[in-house]
């Protein structure tokens, strides 16, 4: 089923992590900042296009729209899709450990 | 208030100009055509930018606001925001697939405005041939304005297409 979106892009992973609890856009920012310890900085209109179209592809969900904050949450299918990803980066991890270890 | 009256056609000269302004103490509050207010005094330092609005601008601009960006002003269908400068660099669009769509975005913009503009110099150059007297000579000076801003939106156009491509070749080997 996610084979066709896998892999993700950086961006997109985070942003989906962040919302496994509800969060508006400052707050996806901080917790990408703080999860990959400053490495990842995701710009205001990158994560707005993210979140565009992974509403449309329904793996997020507006959350609670009081006021014009506007916070989201993960859905079933967006989790499904964190799983697979997971599982990819595992194989990716694994195989390059191994490899790594017999360059020892 | 200070105030300038200038006119920019390609952004990112008008976003240099607006940020050294920043820097000397004077931060950007209105824009108009052809005309810019700045308030002058305060020690606080912001970095500027200026964002081409999509479609649906205020879904767009409640995000952005959401998201700790500080709205300054609208003109047409750009938006100046700003954030207080920090040592990290304050960019709206971070990765390969979000800058394509934005520039491709401006692009069309600067493209529009170009035909936009041809047509309106042809047209007041037809009149200008067809008129007499006083009145055919604002077609003439229009014309020329026109024929002008073609040119300049011409050169914006291309610099924005080529950055669009360097970016687009550089995804295809190294996707984010």
């Amino acid at each position: 089923m996610s084979d066709e979106y896998a892999p993700l892009t950086e961006g997109v992973y985070y942003i989906l992590l962040a919302l496994y609890e509800p969060r508006h856009g400052y707050g996806i920012m901080q917790f990408a900042d703080d999860m990959s310890r400053g490495r990842v900085k995701l710009g205001a209109g990158t994560i707005y296009g993210a979140i565009k179209s992974l509403q449309k592809k329904k793996w997020i969900v507006p959350y609670d729209e009081d006021g014009r904050k506007k916070e989201y949450i993960i859905t079933d299918l967006g989790k499904e899709i964190v799983k697979k990803e997971v599982e990819r980066l595992k194989e990716l991890y694994k195989n390059g450990q191994h490899l790594l270890s017999q360059e020892e | 208030m200070k105030r300038y009256f200038r006119g920019f056609i390609d952004y990112e000269k008008e976003e240099k100009w607006i940020n050294e302004q920043s820097q000397k103490g004077r931060q950007l509050k209105k824009v108009f055509p052809f005309y810019y207010g700045f308030e002058e005094g305060g020690s606080e330092k912001y970095t500027y930018r200026i964002v081409l609005l999509p479609k649906d601008r205020q879904d767009y601009l409640d995000f952005l606001e959401s998201a700790g960006v500080e709205i300054v002003c609208i003109f047409n269908k750009w938006v100046y925001v700003r954030r207080k400068s920090t040592e990290e660099t304050f960019e709206l669009y971070t990765n390969y697939a979000s800058k394509i769509i934005y520039y491709k975005q401006i692009s069309h913009f600067y493209f529009y405005v170009l035909i936009f503009n041809l047509v309106a110099g042809i047209l007041n150059l037809f009149l200008f041939f067809m008129g007499e007297g006083e009145k055919s000579d604002v077609n003439a000076l229009s014309s020329l304005f026109n024929f002008f801003v073609v040119i300049l939106l011409f050169f914006a156009f291309k610099k924005i297409h080529r950055k669009k491509k360097i970016l687009q070749q550089d995804h295809g080997i190294f996707a984010d």
